[in-house]
């Protein structure tokens, strides 16, 4: 018989900001990951007609319309490709928008995620940081299916797969720790401050043009490059093209500590979120 | 002087915070003197600047304590009604107990599952499927999915809600979402339950489901807690109730009590604006002889010693003297069936008052309320005002038209304004039942038996059911072929 103990004295932030709890709290809710996740993925296109095939369709359009103002209006191309070709243009400006977009879809639901789901704060007691991991299981699995549109077009126009690919994963590790500590971070600060939504939007929309989705950093005046730099996802955009299209291996060592940084930021994410959870059902 | 059959029940009243540790160990549930403040924030962004800021000396908000120095024991099996008016923090303390507010003190301690279904809706996301709901609920209480699929046949049929199962919960009456929602809830092997106020929303077949589901869980050793307004509810179902007033625990204690404890409460403002007369020179004018009432009072030794008896009273008036006779006067608890059964009560005032109004009420075992019956309802003529220190007579009788068993009887005085009383007759019940302010109550002050009588005539037993009621019967032959309830 398991036996809980609720008290007013308020748990120390330093309890939660051990990465060993967080990974077991995170196993024990995996069905309810699992069963979020899926509602996440079918809720979103649940009662339209064309259902999944939006899922193809907004990558899809986003990429021909990125790929005709920068390509075609702007004639931009990225130095050292292999061919001039506008549509090697658009697939390398689409890995780097797929891997920008979990980034964003995250930070986008963020704000209200907590509010918009009253009964699991004040009538049962939800894990409500499964709905942070849920969000982001979404976005990756639509960053899935995008990461199959672009690598079958690769593969049809330059007729190989790189091997390179393999270290896709870990180079997609501290994307996906950066929007899960943003999510837990930003849902939290949604409860109390209604603001967030909005701040979060034009952040994102900030970050959109800082992160190198449409230029080559090299591109960049190197007095500007500074802000480009820090940004946590200039290395995911840059290794997701160069694992994706063949390019050399990423700077392990810069990537280490890309994931350590990240890694820090979920901990302080899910720490901040644990410890104002407790005061969600005074205000929601 | 107390004589078998009739005695006051054991009570086991304590007062408000000061629960008993006694049995604590054994407790599922060990409540200690919790409280919740609230502070009342102008903007949402302040409740987060208290989190942060308050250890630096910085405070936000206005303070407000919804429920304060709250503590008691909920051993398996037990059931506890919270009553109290609205805003007085029941159903703070439920979500507290249940996990979903902090308290700003104390603290519970739970052993178990426990599942609660507070207020309307409980942990149902809005956009999911009845179904998707089941199952996360499941997965909420720590529940597999191989055991919430065992047990999901069961609650929709419980839930009666056929199809509308596979259709988001956002679409469903509010009937049916309680329906699922108390299914739920109880069907996922629960050690404690949490109810509040659900129960409401369910038509009567409903609510008479839930019960029955309640006593199997509480036969399985589940505690219930059960939060309601319907105050025959909390007698007939809960063992215990706790009282809570302002967030303070007024009471807690024996059901009945609690509840005549909440009428007390409840009446407070309304007894303050009642009329008092100062009473001239003389001490009662009244339309009774006062020999007339002496003629018909038993023997000293006929009363019963209710000096151990709780009366529940508003400080305006005690009872003094009580007494069950048969039709002889003989004084006695038990009672062939349609016997007459004589009730000799007196009250001291402790307050002038107007108009009073004495009654005997009866519950039979199970707590339901059969009968309540007083000198409003049987027009005595009374007093229009009566001094403090006069003492009030009461003869009563009752014939016990009842089925066989075991009763408990309690008597009260409540008082009417004069000018309420002179038009009592025109007042609907609504109107009438709010002036009325109870002044004195012994719930459960005695008990007694209704047996079988000892010859039949025509049968032994005369009618079936909780009550015998007026009426009669004519039986005779109809012509062939012609039938009376024949549509055709």
């Amino acid at each position: 018989m398991r036996t809980a103990l609720i008290t007013a004295s308020p748990d120390g932030v330093v309890r939660h900001l051990n990465p060993a709890a967080l990974i077991r709290n995170l196993w024990q809710q995996r069905g309810l990951i699992g069963q979020f996740t899926r509602r996440e993925i079918e809720g979103r296109y649940r009662s339209s007609v064309l259902g999944f095939g939006w899922s193809f369709i907004t990558p899809l359009v986003l990429l021909l319309s990125y790929t005709f103002v920068f390509g075609v209006v702007f004639k931009a191309r990225w130095p050292g490709a292999r061919t001039e070709r506008l549509s090697e243009f658009g697939l390398v400006l689409f890995a780097g928008l797929i891997a920008f977009t979990v980034f964003s879809e995250c930070l986008q639901r963020a704000s209200g995620l907590i509010v918009g789901v009253p009964n699991y704060v004040k009538r049962v007691v939800f894990p409500l940081e499964v709905l942070a991991v849920s969000v982001l299981g979404s976005a990756l699995f639509h960053a899935a299916i995008s990461l199959t549109v672009l690598l079958a077009a690769n593969a049809v126009l330059t007729g190989r797969i790189e091997p390179s690919l393999v270290w896709l994963p870990l180079a997609a590790l501290p994307l996906v720790l950066l929007s899960l500590g943003l999510t837990w971070f930003l849902s939290s600060l949604g409860v109390f401050l209604r603001d967030v939504g909005y701040v979060v939007a034009l952040i994102v929309q900030v970050l959109f043009f800082v992160t190198p989705i449409f230029y080559p950093l090299e591109q960049v005046p190197s007095s500007l490059q500074t802000p480009i730099r820090i940004n946590p996802l200039t290395p995911v955009v840059q290794n997701f093209r160069r694992s994706i299209f063949g390019g050399a291996p990423p700077d392990w060592i810069e990537l280490l500590l890309w994931i350590v940084a990240t890694g820090t930021i979920m901990m302080f994410g899910y720490a901040w979120f644990m410890k104002t959870k407790k005061a969600f059902a005074d205000v929601v | 002087m107390t004589h078998s059959g009739v005695t006051a029940p054991a009570h086991d009243e304590t007062t408000a915070g000061s629960a008993s540790a006694s049995g604590s160990s054994a407790a599922l549930v060990s409540v200690r003197g919790i409280g919740k403040m609230y502070r009342i924030y102008d903007q949402p962004q302040d409740r987060l600047k208290q989190m942060l800021l308050h250890r630096f000396g910085r405070w936000y908000g206005r303070d407000f304590w919804a429920l304060r120095d709250v503590s008691f024991d909920l051993h398996p099996g037990e059931r506890i009604g919270v009553i109290g008016r609205n805003g007085s923090g029941k159903s703070t303390l439920l979500q507290i107990m249940a996990g979903t507010l902090a308290p700003t003190e104390g603290e519970v301690r739970l052993q178990g599952r426990v599942s609660a279904l507070l207020e309307l809706g409980s942990g149902f996301n809005p956009e999911f499927t009845g179904r998707e709901n089941v199952f996360i609920n499941g997965a909420i209480l720590g529940l597999s999915r191989q055991h919430v699929e065992e047990r999901f046949d069961e609650i929709a049929a419980f839930a009666e809600i056929g199809q509308f199962i596979d259709q988001p919960v956002k679409l469903y009456s509010s009937g049916m979402f309680v329906r699922l929602a108390f299914a739920v809830t109880t069907s996922l092997s629960p050690d404690v339950l949490l109810v509040d106020e659900a129960l409401a929303v369910g038509d009567v077949f409903f609510r008479q489901k839930c019960y029955r589901r309640m006593t199997e869980l509480r036969a399985r050793g589940c505690a219930v807690v059960l939060v309601s307004h319907s105050m025959a509810d909390i007698e007939q179902f809960c063992d215990r109730a706790l009282l809570l007033d302002r967030g303070r625990a007024v009471f807690f204690g024996n059901a009945p009590q609690a509840v005549k404890h909440y009428y007390l409460v409840e009446q407070n403002e309304r007894a303050a604006n009642i009329p008092v007369t100062v009473p001239s020179d003389r001490p009662a004018r009244s339309s009774i002889a006062a020999e007339t009432t002496t003629a018909s009072w038993p023997a000293p030794d006929a009363f019963l010693d209710i000096s151990g008896a709780p009366q529940v009273s508003n400080g305006w008036a005690r009872c003094t003297a009580l007494a069950m006779c048969d039709a002889d006067n003989n004084p006695g608890g038990a009672f062939e069936q349609g016997a007459l059964a004589r009730f000799y009560y007196e009250f001291e005032l402790l307050h002038d008052i107007q108009v009073p109004i004495a009654g005997i009420v009866l519950q039979s075992d199970r707590g339901v309320l059969v009968h309540g019956k007083g000198t409003l309802e049987h027009g005595t003529s009374v007093p229009t005002e009566v001094a403090a220190g006069t003492r009030l007579r009461v003869a009563q009788s009752i014939r016990l038209d009842l089925a066989v068993g075991e009763y408990t009887f309690e008597v009260g005085l409540a008082t009417l304004a004069r000018e309420d009383y002179t038009r009592a007759g025109t007042l609907a019940y609504a109107d009438l039942a709010p002036r009325i302010v109870r002044l004195c109550h012994l719930p459960a002050v005695g008990r007694f038996t209704v047996v079988f009588r000892s010859q039949g005539q025509p049968v032994q037993l005369l009618h079936h059911g909780v009550a015998d009621l007026p009426g009669e019967s004519v039986m005779f032959l109809a012509a062939a072929r012609e039938s009376a309830g024949d549509p055709r």
